[in-house]
């Protein structure tokens, strides 16, 4: 290995983190690299100043406060939002609320004919063709819980009000343990579907402050995304979050890929390659940053 | 207090488990093993102490209101760290901008007490004057320079003694991600620790790229 490789693994060397074979090529280089055990020497120096940020104390009051805080934190707010939340209580009332509201579209003229995919088995079936490929990972009910929010958004007001009700079904079904974040974002999607954006923002936030055990990052994106008039990519971003919603959910390549092909136009052919590799490393949040980028016209390197 | 004792002899996802049964005995306990530990990680990410022990604090709040979604066959360590990382997320997006207003080149054209002219004054090498407390300040300015991904990939590897494979798991990035972040990282603060001791910076690290 050349100078150039072995410093590149000179900080995995120092963490103990090299498999064998690359620890050993790494400590007999720098047994006869006099530039390299510099190099190293260098680094290790970085590590001793950065030693000096010594840990402080906190304030004597700490758990006083904390304790305080949590307390408070458990009565019900009031007046911080605007309109009723979707809580675990109310989210059903929510949902019949939003059916609602899509079945007076639907009476408006708004038609939303049978997608042939659903109108031949429902769901299921449209799950196992969202899936034609064998699973990368383990993580079935994460897995189809992407995959019913996939065909919500791939289908989208193609969907009968009848399939999109089952398909939540499905979603509700799924997602274990945490159905009011799940109720909630649905009720932001409303929001957004009504192009209400000043609602979603809000209750987006909201969900992302109630919830911080989530990584809901992509959703303070999304709302970005969302006010500028951008709503093509904002439901994308909402079906990635799903993602992240549930962290060890995986995402299947080449779906994740042909999903974003209708971005093809604006991404150049090495930001292709990215989103391929980002998706590959299944980490959508990697896409995310790309996608952003683009879009605010940022640079080519992620 | 009269079970302090076995209370601290408890594990932490023991004490979680406990805490979601009742205890505010388990939840004190938890306070005070992470009380510090996570305000000075949260530091290491906002570059100020008063606004982190309000994050820790939050982070907490959150341990106490979700304490029945936690699972206590996985780790109470990586939940905490993951609640606390998204906290200070959400700060830097409630600030606009994950970069302190200040850089440090502007912060050195100031002038007058820099440590730079300092060091020079008294006729100090660098690392011979390492305790100096305006030091501490400028190396944490050094980091909270860094892109958030660097920033939490090295500290949460130097400063929290996490393994790649653990980090990994809690960014959702692989541990060959985070090896080249924290090479990138130190890289980084090399360059940014040269231009705070000029006597360093002639063995510094050279960049490669």
């Amino acid at each position: 290995m050349n100078c150039r490789r072995i410093r590149k693994l000179l900080t995995a060397y120092t963490d103990g983190e090299l498999a064998e074979e690359n620890r050993r090529a790494v400590s007999e280089h720098l047994a006869e690299c006099e530039r390299c055990r510099e190099y190293a020497a260098d680094l290790s120096k970085v590590l001793d100043w950065a030693a000096l940020l010594r840990d402080r104390q906190t304030s004597p009051n700490f758990l006083a406060r904390v304790k305080a805080r949590a307390r408070a934190a458990e009565k019900p707010t009031s007046g911080a939002f605007p309109f009723p939340v979707p809580r675990a209580r109310t989210a059903l009332a929510g949902l019949a609320a939003a059916c609602l509201v899509f079945l007076l579209g639907y009476l408006a003229g708004v038609t939303f004919p049978r997608h042939k995919y659903l109108s031949q088995g429902g769901p299921a079936t449209a799950l196992s063709r969202a899936f034609p490929d064998k699973p990368t990972a383990p993580g079935d009910a994460e897995r189809l819980i992407v995959g019913v929010q996939r065909i919500k958004m791939i289908f989208g007001s193609k969907l009968s009000e009848n399939a999109y009700a089952q398909l939540n079904e499905v979603q509700f079904a799924l997602a274990k343990g945490d159905k009011t974040v799940v109720q909630e974002l649905q009720q932001a999607e409303e929001f957004v579907r009504y192009k209400d954006f000043a609602q979603a923002r809000r209750l987006l936030d909201q969900i992302e402050r109630e919830h911080p055990e989530h990584a809901l990052a992509p959703y303070a994106r999304m709302t970005k995304i969302f006010t500028t008039e951008q709503p093509g990519y904002g439901w994308q971003l909402l079906n990635n979050s799903y993602a992240a919603l549930l962290r060890d959910t995986v995402i299947n390549p080449k779906q994740f890929y042909n999903q974003l092909a209708g971005f093809q136009t604006e991404v150049t052919e090495y930001g292709w390659q990215k989103i391929v590799q980002s998706a590959e490393r299944l980490n959508p949040l990697n896409v995310l940053d790309y996608l952003e980028d683009r879009l605010a016209g940022g640079t080519e390197t992620l | 207090m009269k079970d302090t004792a076995t209370t601290a002899t408890l594990s932490d996802e023991a004490l979680m488990t406990s805490f979601a049964a009742g205890s505010e005995e388990a939840f004190e306990e938890l306070v005070q093993r992470y009380a510090a530990k996570i305000t000075n990680f949260i530091r290491r990410q906002v570059s100020d102490f008063a606004t982190a022990e309000e994050i820790a604090q939050d982070t907490f709040v959150a341990v106490y209101r979700k304490k029945h979604t936690f699972n206590p066959e996985y780790s109470f360590s990586a939940w905490f760290y993951k609640i606390a990382i998204n906290f200070c997320r959400m700060h830097f997006r409630r600030k606009k901008s994950s970069l302190p207003t200040v850089s440090m080149e502007e912060s050195q054209q100031e002038g007058g007490s820099s440590l730079q002219a300092a060091l020079v004054h008294k006729g100090l090498g660098p690392l011979d004057d390492l305790s100096h407390k305006d030091t501490e300040e400028k190396v944490q300015r050094a980091i909270g320079e860094l892109p958030t991904k660097h920033r939490l990939v090295f500290t949460l590897s130097f400063y929290e003694g996490m393994t790649y494979q653990e980090i990994g798991l809690l960014l959702g990035c692989s541990p060959g991600t985070v090896a080249s972040r924290k090479h990138t990282a130190v890289k980084k603060l090399a360059s940014k620790l040269r231009r705070l001791a000029p006597a360093t910076a002639a063995s510094g690290p050279r960049g490669e790229e």
